[in-house]
């Protein structure tokens, strides 16, 4: 496995559902690493890499110093089948802590699930990682991932959980406004489009 | 070999520095005039431009191609601002 790449230290993998019930929590948590300084990086950026998607994901989990895993929906789907990819995720960026290079022994892990010790029924060899509940709630998510990597980076830049989620609910309110101007819809909105309007927004208003 | 190009808080104002210099170049009274003009080098010189926070942290994001490009995403955020804005003065005024 190659070297630590220049950004790995800033690089964030959040690993969750995709679905529409679920985006307003993958955009908080995308919201709070990126107004911490951090890189959000997600398997959405697999999404055209066809066959070689599990390696795509592969490679960019050893290119994040840092995880957020969300374990909250993995219960079986309309065709009677659990969702396995969350965990799939989750113990690919476990062993590659565990058995890649040396860089990646510093890696840091945040489990998140909807409540506290729900993962004992159902995934409960993670014991012992750092998981947390957050009940459905942007609110939570936010101040959970601005803590968690407040603690893991040590950097002092990271403003506070209530004025992230403040910020958060501005972007919201204006997001709608901004996908008109931008001639999209919401549903339009790739990743990266999503990402780099976070950024270029918190540049131009975060004054 | 030509350097990232930082915007920074300064002082009451912002201002361009280039990445791992300790001395500005430019000093500007907005945040919006610090970000064309570093834009303006960082294109030219093919580097980065990289807009720090009030704390002092960098936004940043994921380096891959989406439907829009930065400049496309810059103008809907701005034409949305002067909207607002001009709203905010009728409101007022």
């Amino acid at each position: 496995m190659a070297g630590a790449t220049s950004d790995y230290g800033q690089n964030v993998f959040i690993n969750c559902p995709f679905d529409d019930d679920y985006k307003r929590l993958l955009d908080a948590a995308v919201f709070a690493v990126q107004i911490a300084g951090f890189t959000p990086r997600c398997a959405l950026e697999a999404s055209n890499a066809g066959q070689n998607r599990l390696y795509k994901i592969m490679d960019i989990i050893s290119s994040c110093r840092y995880g957020i895993h969300d374990i909250s929906r993995t219960e079986l789907s309309l065709g009677r089948l659990p969702r396995f990819n969350m965990p799939l995720e989750l113990g690919l960026d476990l062993g590659c802590w565990r058995y890649g290079s040396d860089h990646l022994g510093d890696k840091r892990l945040l489990v998140m699930d909807r409540s506290a010790h729900r993962y004992q029924k159902f995934i409960s060899d993670i014991a012992g990682q750092d998981i947390v509940s957050h009940s459905n709630s942007s609110g939570r998510i936010i101040r959970h991932v601005r803590d968690w990597l407040s603690t893991e980076s040590k950097a002092m830049t990271i403003p506070g959980g209530d004025y992230i989620y403040g910020r958060y609910r501005s972007f919201q309110r204006v997001l709608p406004d901004l996908c008109k101007a931008m001639r999209l819809n919401r549903d339009q909105l790739t990743f990266s489009d999503f990402s780099r309007a976070v950024r270029i927004w918190l540049e131009e208003n975060e004054t | 070999m030509a350097k990232n190009q930082h915007v920074v808080p300064h002082g009451e104002g912002w201002a361009i520095q280039g990445e791992g210099s300790k001395q500005v170049t430019s000093v500007f009274h907005t945040k919006r005039e610090a970000i064309d003009k570093a834009q303006e080098i960082a294109s030219q010189s093919g580097v980065e431009l990289l807009v720090h926070g009030p704390n002092g942290q960098i936004f940043r994001s994921v380096d891959i191609p989406g439907r829009l490009t930065d400049t496309e995403i810059r103008d809907a955020v701005r034409t949305l601002a002067r909207k607002s804005a001009r709203l905010s003065r009728t409101r007022h005024g």
